[in-house]
């Protein structure tokens, strides 16, 4: 699965350390799924979704081995 | 995701202050043979049962200090393991679940190692060891994983 939430942060202008206080995770757990290393819960897909106010859909996207 | 399993964070300190301070007794306690006085069982070694029979407690005056050590170093170490980090998540999660997965597996191996190149006496006394391999690899697997994340992310800020 791709993300383009570094873009979304880039647009919204807030750091790791900021979407991380929002969604109360830590900053290691946003850098892993930037870089793709870690794929999020429903739950805080969900949640980044909502503090982007974008659809789950706009900002995660499968990719053909999924 | 909640995980009811887990201390607060703030008994790991207690839980690495137990295992320094019973693993350096376990340390006296075999280097120098280091007892605990007063510290046993209750030492009535020899009671008369009748006129030409005695009967033998065998662990009559045996000293506890092994024990309370084992037991301190047990509990210190399953606290360090069992106790949430500053921010539980359910990343952090996943690293202990695949830090626990590496824990039992080594253990295993050792366990199995050990089984065809220590024999007797050796393999038991091996075999308390290993009680702690799995609380031990958790520990330094886990950390390890922390500890290279912050570094990677550390780079990675904007």
């Amino acid at each position: 699965m791709k993300n383009n939430l570094r873009i979304q942060r880039a647009i919204k202008n807030i750091t790791q350390a900021e979407l991380a206080e929002l969604i109360q995770v830590s900053r290691q757990t946003i850098n892993t799924i930037e870089s793709g290393k870690y794929v999020p819960s429903t739950v805080l897909a969900l949640k980044m979704a909502k503090v982007f106010e974008k659809s789950v859909e706009e900002i995660f996207e499968l990719e053909k081995e999924d | 995701m909640k995980n009811n399993l887990l201390l607060p964070n703030r008994y790991k300190v207690l839980g690495w202050t137990l295992f320094l301070a019973f693993a350096t007794l376990g340390i006296l306690c075999m280097v120098v043979d280091f007892k605990i006085p007063g510290f046993q069982l209750s030492s009535n070694i020899i009671k008369r049962i009748s006129e030409d029979s005695v009967s033998i407690d065998l662990f009559g005056g045996y000293n506890l200090t092994n024990e309370l050590a084992l037991l301190g170093i047990t509990i210190g170490l399953l606290m360090i393991v069992f106790t949430k980090e500053r921010i539980e998540d359910e990343f952090i999660s996943m690293l202990r679940l695949k830090s626990l997965q590496w824990a039992v597996l080594l253990s295993y191996v050792i366990l199995i190692v050990l089984n065809f190149s220590a024999f007797g006496l050796t393999f038991l006394l091996l075999l308390v060891y290993n009680l702690w391999t799995v609380l031990i690899v958790f520990i330094i697997k886990f950390y390890w994983s922390l500890y290279r994340l912050k570094k990677e992310g550390a780079a990675d800020e904007k």
